[in-house]
């Protein structure tokens, strides 16, 4: 059941949106953590630049992250899907998601 | 049914949801190849506001096979696109719907086609093609069949396509067959699990008459779909055989944005509903398989041959039916493959068994519609195709009109077997075993030229399906 959460102050630099966060499962570990449209997300230019424009930029094309256990990213923009790992972002979704 | 609401998951996507799949030699154009492709089951036709209409979510295919890989060497896409002329009215039509481009019809739907080759080159065969509506009433489509001409479009090169509502055209005794199994002509040779609570044999009902589907329905040239563009008339020529099936797909994301009031979709398209020979995810797949074998191309399909060489069906008839399928309850008990049953729907059949036949397409298993093309269509058809002695019917692609449920189910009983084994002898049950049910019970014809399923019933005319 996908259960979305009350909106919350802006995020500081460099943290994740509690209302931006879609628990799609009980356990963290176990089903992961999808985060949509997040302009945030920390990518770096070479990891998928289209990408993050269009997060920003282009309301018709969002961009949808799942985390996967071990820190592993699936980043969702039009027909396309790229993948990528990210502890310290991982980490840091986890903790938001903890603070729930 | 053939392939209604066959699988947990896809039962709750209609719009998704791939029902039959024909494939055939056009009787009136026998230089082409007619695909059709059914979604949107069970539609009741007095279904509005909201009548139906494709998915503008959904990516719909119709892959060929022309290799006997199990992969596509052509595929056709179809893109569908929704266009609202006014928002501010709940009305589907304001007035008469009397052209495609008629002001009065306030939900109109466009669609585009692409053909796409083994090499990945993609062709656009036609944009913004227009959808007819709905069949609602004689108020709102006063000339139903005028409006649906007018969306057969010419492609060029003896090429058409139209994509719209029809009428049913699979019949079914579902109400029977899915009460474990009771066919009506054969309820007194039913072993109702000692309740007798129908005794008496009868004829079949037709389940699905009445209701409407959406179709999409090419006819290209053979040299369209074949390896090597053949177009001879060798039915032995492996390159005359080609293996049909359709697949709907949908974006791996799907997010229900309140910030936005929007739903969107995002990522690549996955697989959800596929569908080649009728039944086959439907009685052959256990549940288990089902939603996965939805996910899954025809070149994986050897992880589903062990559902086809022992068929859950066939094991069920000798002990629903007592003393009625003696020689299938010992073909059971032998644990022998069911070469018959995986030839006809895994690899096509070798030349050899059936005089002047074969729609072999290779030792990969895979579940395709296989149509020996070089076969012509028949002057004098029979609804039970290659049981019935006619080379151009079911298994060898499907006509619109092709009595499946007869034909597998018969097979299944073992009615098939004896070409691969000329030992067995079926049970004389096994040639006429059948939910009763025939194109007889359908009150609108099929039509004898493209698309070829009939006008779809009109809401006013049919308020219950």
């Amino acid at each position: 059941m996908l259960h979305e959460q009350q909106p919350a102050p802006a995020p500081e630099p460099g943290t994740v949106s509690r209302r931006k966060l879609i628990i799609t499962g009980a356990s963290l570990a176990a089903a992961g953590v999808a985060v949509g449209a997040v302009a945030s997300i920390p990518f770096t230019a070479n990891e998928n630049a289209d990408a993050s424009a269009a997060a920003g930029d282009d309301p018709k094309k969002p961009v949808m992250v799942y985390l996967r256990p071990g820190g592993k990213f699936d980043v969702f923009v039009g027909q396309d899907r790229v993948q990528l790992t990210d502890h310290a972002f991982a980490a840091r979704l986890t903790d938001a998601v903890k603070a729930l | 049914m053939s392939s209604h609401r066959e699988a947990p998951e896809i039962s709750k996507d209609p719009v998704a949801d791939s029902t039959d799949v024909y494939a055939f030699v056009s009787p009136d154009k026998p230089d082409t190849v007619t695909l059709i492709a059914n979604y949107v089951p069970l539609q009741a036709p007095a279904g509005g506001p909201n009548f139906y209409e494709f998915g503008d979510d959904v990516l719909y295919e119709i892959h060929i096979d022309n290799t006997g890989d199990g992969n596509p060497d052509v595929t056709y896409q179809f893109w569908f696109t929704t266009e609202v002329r006014n928002p501010n009215t709940f009305l589907y039509n304001t007035g008469p719907i009397l052209t495609l481009d008629s002001p009065n019809w306030n939900r109109r739907q466009f669609y585009s086609v692409t053909r796409k080759d083994a090499r990945g080159r993609t062709q656009q065969l036609a944009k913004r093609v227009p959808c007819p509506p709905c069949n609602i009433g004689p108020l709102s489509t006063p000339n139903y069949p005028k409006l649906a001409d007018a969306a057969v479009r010419d492609l060029g090169g003896g090429r058409r396509v139209f994509a719209g509502q029809r009428a049913e055209g699979f019949y079914v005794d579902l109400g029977a067959v899915f009460d474990l199994l009771d066919p009506r002509p054969f309820a007194d040779a039913h072993e109702h699990f000692g309740l007798k609570k129908f005794p008496q044999a009868g004829p079949g009902v037709n389940a699905t008459k009445n209701f409407n589907v959406h179709t999409i329905a090419l006819q290209v040239p053979r040299a369209d779909l074949t390896r090597e563009g053949y177009k001879g008339k060798d039915v032995n020529d492996p390159r005359a055989v080609i293996g049909v099936w359709t697949a709907a797909s949908r974006q791996r994301v799907r997010m229900l944005d309140t910030e936005l009031n929007n739903t969107w979709a995002t990522g690549p398209y996955r697989q959800v509903s596929r569908l080649a020979n009728p039944l086959f995810n439907e009685v052959i797949n256990p549940m288990g398989q089902k939603d996965f074998w939805n996910t899954q191309t025809p070149a994986g399909d050897a992880r589903f041959a062990k559902f086809v060489s022992k068929p859950e069906v066939a094991q069920l008839l000798p002990g629903l039916f007592p003393g009625v399928f003696p020689n299938l309850d010992v073909l059971n008990k032998s644990g022998k493959p069911r070469a018959d049953l995986l030839a006809i729907l895994l690899t096509g059949i070798p030349a050899g068994l059936i005089p002047g036949f074969q729609n072999f397409t290779g030792q990969t298993q895979a579940d395709e519609m296989r149509l020996n093309t070089a076969i012509p269509p028949t002057g004098k058809p029979s609804i039970y195709g290659l049981l019935g002695g006619d080379l151009a019917g079911f298994p060898n692609g499907r006509r619109v009109f092709d009595d499946v449920v007869a034909i597998e189910l018969r097979a299944i009983a073992g009615a098939t077997y004896a070409l691969v084994d000329k030992n067995y002898t079926p049970d004389p049950a096994a040639a006429q075993v059948d939910d009763g049910v025939t194109p007889d019970s359908l009150d609108i014809p099929y039509l004898n030229r493209f698309p070829y399923l009939g006008v779809p019933n009109s809401g006013f005319f049919t308020p219950s399906a």
